[in-house]
């Protein structure tokens, strides 16, 4: 890539694309043999359907049932992106917080590490009670999974600026705000991102946990109503294709968070190689 | 109007009970380059911060004279060993930097900043980010950044130390001229003899154990030229320095 | 490709092979269900799918009045919990009896699941829809019409029948599963229910309810279904035979005095009281056997009923088609 002075913020679409085949290629092959090889062994060893689907049997569900696959993955994608976001919001300035003060942080920071053991599956029914049924629940259950690692990742990120540079904000007389703002949070954007890169796809476990306890079913049901009720009944090529939409959607949201930070990070940082 | 930097019996005594500084005594004339040099461990780098205000003395007193008495710290700037640019933004808008700390508009502070950087030579690296840039390069950036915000007195902890002694040369011509043009008072810290004798007004010899000064030399040469330091006159001073500085730690060698 | 590139994705193919190969035959070599003898008779086990309750009330009497020996096999009864995946484990043959719903047989039947059912608690479903005795609806029909919140497990029969039954329904269906503090606190205005659990739970906190009966408005599928795997049952019809006489006396006794046994059964279960279960036994009792049941009729099934059944679920799309024949869907053993 040239090292002229680019002005251009965004990278031209022909090396975004390069790039994410790049990434997207090797990854693919390998799915497409592991399936292979699947295919093959359910061919030849002939387990009953219910405990094993074969990956055509899936693509198979996947294409009679595409109009209620897709609607539910728009519905739970909406839940984990709205969650994702928020919890990119709340986990930043959280962070932020508990970097600014070492009391804020030996207090709260045991505590949040506390609620990230308790599993959600457990708190997912105290969730309907507070916000009830609906997409509000699975938000809150995908906002809930994702604040952690994208806190850890700004605290972490912005207790590790280089104090040489603190000093140089220090001597040019720069407010707190002006620290947080101009060096903290640039500084910690690498951090930043892998933790949202994390967040991506824990927001749409959380959202589906969600939807396990507090969606509403319907014509239009999302990915966790679809599930539960292909598992009862006893359509596992349905489970593995609805799990499978959701793994694409994750992938999906990671993908965007990986490209954003590639296009903020590429021009100064080693991590966007 | 500063007149005189007063360094009064000043000491630094840390915590632990380490004398990095004791009882340093000498002055600075308003608009002169004095250049403290000295091995590691002699307190220059402390006396440096202890000047500029980044540190306070556990003895003695660093005062500003004005015409009608002591005066508060000065507008200061620094430059330190690190270019510390930020990585994310452009060698303009590091340059920028102090002024946008300081409140200054867009318009004029990108003014200002283009100007310095052209003044240092970095007129065409405007866009550039720290990353695509030499080391030398990243330290006239610096420099430059120092120097936006117009400073009274401007303090240089060892900027050239990372940077060839080819390129180096060339700083320190830069670092002269600019100090002529500008009219500002510079202490500039080294471990350079040679740097130090070619650069400064004032010399001051610096030894360690306990971090203290052991001699003050004003060399004047003639003319200050690159060729300077290939002249006897030049060398004779520098092994003067040299000397002065080896007495003082003869007491050093076991 | 260069050559290293290629030899490692061979590599990488080969040993993907082999370990998807092993993961498989560890899945799919499941110790088959033999008779084995122990010092009581031949050994049998029954899966529940839920916690020990008066829906199993014959199970345990049956134990506990030693008929099981009598007939000379040892039966074991393994408790199950939400989600316990019990006719699955009939079908892979970790056990030879689970307990099953209709529906869940005939599914898994689809899927080579290869179920046959030998005996029915209920001949009338239990199922319903509980509301609240001053909520406004006077029929199931009525509530399916209102933009009401009913609590429904996903994925059972009677949704989709219930919205064929009525096209112009609003109601907003939410997953079960929270326990009923959303139907007490009136988020939740209708309950799926067990007509033995649920509100007896209610009645037993002072919060009167009603109940729709599914059955009552068309869906009256057999209930707690005790299943085998058919290739198992063509070699052990005798054992099979034995189980199901000592179900019927176990259940015969128990419908006559429930009290004396739900004792011992409230011990395997202290969530529920034996009050508890006292009241629920009595709410089961025409359920289980309609007056006019004779004693060696409890737990048959009839073709017919099956056949309604199985062309009702084809109907609702749940099964894709009927199972070759109606006879081998159930077995009644001879008295």
């Amino acid at each position: 890539m040239s090292r002229s002075d680019s002005k251009r913020a965004v990278p031209p679409v022909s090396s975004v694309v390069m790039r994410a085949a790049q990434a997207v290629i090797p990854s693919l092959t390998v799915v497409l043999v592991l399936l292979a090889v699947w295919q093959g062994a359910v061919s030849l060893f002939a387990p009953s359907e219910f405990l094993v689907p074969a990956p055509l049997a899936v693509v198979h569900a996947m294409i009679q049932s595409r109009q209620a696959l897709l609607a539910a993955a728009w519905m739970t994608g909406s839940s984990a992106v709205l969650g994702f976001l928020m919890a990119a919001v709340i986990g930043v300035t959280l962070g932020s917080m508990l970097a600014a003060s070492k009391f804020l942080m030996r207090g709260l920071y045991p505590i949040a590490t506390l609620l990230q053991m308790v599993p959600l599956v457990a708190i997912a029914p105290l969730l309907v009670v507070w916000c009830g049924y609906g997409a509000r629940t699975s938000i809150a259950s995908a906002v809930i999974v994702s604040v952690f690692p994208v806190l850890a990742a700004t605290l972490d990120g912005m207790r590790s600026t280089d104090l040489g540079l603190v000093e140089l904000f220090a001597v040019n007389r720069a407010s707190r705000l002006q620290r947080w703002w101009k060096l903290e949070l640039p500084w910690a954007i690498p951090s930043i991102v892998t933790g949202l890169r994390i967040a991506a796809g824990l927001s749409v476990i959380g959202a589906i946990v969600g939807e396990f306890v507090g969606a509403f079913a319907g014509d239009q049901s999302p990915v966790g109503i679809l599930i539960v009720s292909a598992i009862r009944e006893n359509r596992t090529d349905l489970v593995f294709a609805a799990v499978s939409v959701a793994a694409l959607v994750g992938f999906a949201l990671f993908g965007v968070v990986s490209l954003v930070g590639w296009i903020l990070l590429r021009r100064w940082h080693a991590s966007a190689g | 109007m500063l007149q005189r930097i007063e360094i009064s019996q000043v000491g630094r005594v840390y915590d632990d009970g380490f004398v990095a500084l004791s009882g340093a005594s000498f002055d600075i004339r308003a608009g002169s380059m004095t250049v403290l040099v000295g091995p590691s461990g002699c307190g220059k780098t402390t006396l440096l911060r202890l000047i500029g205000g980044l540190d306070s003395p556990t003895s003695g007193r660093v005062i500003f004279h004005g015409a009608a008495g002591a005066l508060q710290q000065p507008r200061t700037a620094f430059a330190f060993q690190e270019a510390r640019l930020l990585p994310w933004r452009t060698v303009l808008a590091n340059v920028a930097l102090p002024l946008e700390l300081a409140g200054v508009a867009p318009a004029e502070r990108i003014e200002r900043a283009t100007a310095m950087l052209t003044r240092v030579g970095l007129g065409s690296a405007t866009r550039k980010l720290p990353g695509q840039l030499s080391g030398g390069m990243r330290m006239r950036a610096s420099i430059a950044r120092a120097l936006v915000t117009a400073p009274q007195l401007l303090l240089l902890d060892e900027p050239f130390g990372a940077v060839d002694e080819i390129s180096r040369h060339a700083l320190d011509d830069l670092l002269r001229s600019l100090w002529a043009e500008l009219a500002m008072t510079v202490v500039m810290v080294t471990h350079s003899i040679v740097e130090a004798t070619y650069v400064a007004e004032q010399v001051v010899v610096m030894a360690p154990a306990p971090g203290r000064i052991v001699a003050q030399f004003t060399p004047s040469f003639a003319h200050h030229s690159p060729s300077l330091r290939a002249t006897p006159e030049f060398a004779a001073v520098t092994a003067e320095v040299l000397r002065s500085l080896g007495e003082a730690m003869v007491g050093e060698q076991r | 490709m260069n050559i290293d590139r290629r030899k490692l994705l061979i590599g990488f193919i080969l040993v993907d092979a082999v370990v998807v190969s092993l993961i498989l035959l560890y899945v799919l070599n499941r110790p088959n269900a033999g008779v084995a003898n122990t010092a009581s008779g031949e050994r049998v086990r029954i899966q529940l799918n839920w916690v020990p309750e008066p829906e199993f009330g014959g199970f345990y009497a049956a134990l506990q009045d030693g008929l099981y020996a009598q007939e000379g096999i040892d039966v074991e009864i393994i408790k199950g919990a939400a989600g316990t995946p019990a006719p699955q484990m009939a079908s892979s043959g970790q056990v030879e009896f689970a307990i099953a719903s209709a529906d869940q047989m005939l599914t898994l039947n689809e899927k080579g699941g290869d179920l046959t059912a030998v005996f029915s608690v209920f001949e009338t479903s239990p199922m319903g829809i509980m509301v609240k005795a001053d909520a406004p609806w006077t029929s199931l029909e009525e509530l399916w019409k209102s933009d009401a919140t009913v609590a429904v497990e996903a994925g059972l029969p009677y949704l989709k029948y219930l919205s064929k039954k009525v096209p112009d329904s609003k109601v907003r269906i939410v997953p079960t599963g929270a326990g009923l503090a959303g139907f007490e606190r009136g988020a939740v205005q209708g309950q799926q229910c067990f007509v033995t659990a649920e509100p007896v739970q209610m009645e037993l906190k002072k919060v009167p309810v009603r109940v729709f009966s599914l059955a009552a408005s068309g869906y009256d599928p057999y209930a707690v279904l005790v299943v085998t795997k058919a290739s198992w049952l063509a070699e052990h019809r005798e054992v099979a035979a034995k189980l199901v006489r000592a179900l019927r006396e176990g259940w015969t006794r128990y419908l006559a005095d429930p009290a004396k046994y739900n004792v011992e059964i409230s011990k395997l279960n202290p969530a529920m009281s034996v009050e508890a279960m006292n009241i629920a036994a009595e709410k089961q009792r025409d359920l289980v056997a309609p007056p006019g049941t004779g004693a060696h009729e409890i737990g048959s099934m009839s073709s017919e009923r099956w056949t309604t059944l199985v062309a009702q679920l084809q109907e609702l799309g749940t099964i894709s088609k009927q199972p070759a024949s109606i006879d081998a869907v159930f077995w009644n053993a001879p008295k």
